[in-house]
Order: C-alpha cells, then structure tokens, then sequence
C-alpha cells in the first residue's frame, strides 16, 4: 500500500538514504523529492514493459543500487554540512544555552559593575570645562567599553528570546558605538 | 573497465550536460543507451555526484514542472563546468594519444 503516493520499500529507501543528512527542511525536502520522482520515472519505464508494478518497482530498486552507498556519498558530498548541523545541536542544546547565558550574565555583570564605576567617578569630576581635560581618562574609556557591551547583552538576550537568533547586526552595531565611543572619549580627554 | 569509468564520471556527466539540461533519470538513460556495456553504474550514484558538482559550481539545478502534479530537477553546466569539462577533454586526448603512441595503434 503507497503512503504519500510510495512504495513504502521506496519511501524506507528515500529514508534511508536522506535522513538525518543535516540539510536544511527545504534541501531535505528537495533530495527527498528528487529520488520520489526517479523512483516513478523507473518504475513506470519498468511498467511500460509490460511489468507488473509489484515487479517494476522490485526492478526500480534493484537497479538504483545500495542505499547504504548513496547515503554515504550524500554524506561525503554534505559533511561540512552535516558536522557544522552536529555542532550546532551541541551549541543549541538547552544546557548549553543555559550556560552560555550564565557566563554572558556574569561577564555582563562585571562590565556593569565596571561601568557603574566609571559613571561615578565622571559625576565627581568637578563641573568645570577643564575637569575633563585634567582628569584621568580611564572612566571614560570604561563607560565607552561597557556602555555597548550591555547593550549587546541585554539586545543578545531580546532577540534570542523573541527569535532563537543570534544579533548579527547588533554586533556590528555595538561595534561601531564602542569605537565611535572611544573616539569621543579621547577627544574629551585631550 | 569499471575504474576507468569510475575516474572519469566527472567528465561524462558534464560532457552529457553539455548538450542540454537534463534531469537524473535522464542522466542514467542517457548513459545506458549511449554506452549499454561500457557506461553501467548504479542508477543512485548519479545523484550525491549531481549534488557534488552542484556544490562545486560546475552545475547549477532548477525544478521544473513536468505533468501534472509531477515536477523534475533539471541540471545545466555553469560557465565553470565548461571550462572544467574542456580542461579534461584536453587532459583526456593527451593521454589517449600518449598511450596510443606507447602501446602502438591497432593494425
């Protein structure tokens, strides 16, 4: 009896040969799709000689060849593909995002802490337009570093929990805050 | 007879592509009609190859439809195939001739 318009020996052999390759669904769906349609043009040929579909479809497999060895040549032909999805199980696995975080929270922390620091010791600079010039130069530079730094976390934590992504275009971002920071800052000192 | 073929899939599968666009059950007929003894390889292996010079660039792929409810995946050479094809013709033919010259052309 066919599932989904196969053989069920051709639809174990689509399977067997595309399961767990570490494409991604549409390039999964497209291998599966693609072997579907071989497997009905040889067997219809097959058909066309008079066979019985039973038969032809015993011809259609015999003739495509181990599935093992196909499998294993998608696998050659995928395998940085297949080892990059592997990591990316391990990186994205629960306890591992769970520690990711911890240690981001922590690092985060320590730059807030730092920042916190730096903010205090600007607010005792005297208000006089020469206390910048004067003043040691080290809070400044830290508020420069920590200012984006929280906002790469806090912004890491909002789009991760909004879209399982990561901010590319926020490190970018942050990036440029940070340098354009640190301009300003050896500006105000100099 | 087997391992030369083996050696050279590459080079038949471009060259066949060379002519027009095909699809892989296309590939295979095309090939055990061409060269029933000579060219016989496993039907399967046809496409983790496909899939290999897609990745490569040498083919480039695309769906179309073929009936109804039906589609089939065509391959077609990329400019790279062709020079890559034409880089073994050329390999190829300077072997051949070497080895004609070595082991002497038959009477």
């Amino acid at each position: 009896m066919k599932t989904n318009g196969l053989d069920p020996r051709i639809s174990k052999l689509v399977d067997q040969i595309a399961g767990d390759l570490g494409l991604d669904p549409h390039a999964d769906a497209l291998l599966r799709q693609e072997l579907a349609d071989h497997f009905e043009d040889a067997v219809n040929e097959y058909r066309g000689e008079c066979m019985l579909e039973d038969e032809a479809t015993r011809r259609a497999i015999q003739a495509f060849g181990s599935a093992g060895n196909v499998r294993r040549a998608f696998r050659r032909t995928y395998l940085e593909v297949y080892v990059m999805t592997s990591i990316g199980k391990i990186l994205y696995s629960k306890p591992m995002i769970w520690a990711s975080m911890l240690l981001a929270s922590l690092v985060a922390l320590v730059f807030v802490i730092w920042g916190g620091a730096g903010v205090y010791q600007l607010t005792k600079l005297p208000p006089s337009p020469t206390a910048w010039h004067d003043a040691d130069s080290t809070p400044l530079f830290m508020v420069a570093f920590a200012v984006p730094m929280l906002i790469l976390f806090v912004g890491t934590i909002v789009q991760w929990v909004r879209t399982k992504e990561l901010p590319n275009k926020l490190v970018i971002w942050t990036a440029g805050l940070m340098v354009f920071l640190f301009i300003l800052a050896d500006l105000a000192v100099k | 007879m087997k391992e030369l073929v083996k050696g050279n899939t590459t080079t038949i599968i471009l060259a066949l592509l060379k002519s027009e666009p095909m699809y892989g059950y296309q590939i295979v007929k095309e090939l055990n009609e061409r060269h029933m003894d000579v060219m016989q390889m496993n039907q399967g292996t046809i496409y983790p190859l496909l899939h290999s010079l897609e990745r490569q660039g040498l083919v480039v792929s695309e769906v179309r439809k073929a009936g109804v409810n039906r589609t089939r995946k065509y391959y077609r050479l990329t400019a790279s195939g062709e020079k890559v094809l034409a880089g073994s013709i050329r390999q190829w033919r300077s072997f051949s001739t070497a080895l004609d010259s070595l082991i002497g052309r038959p009477a």
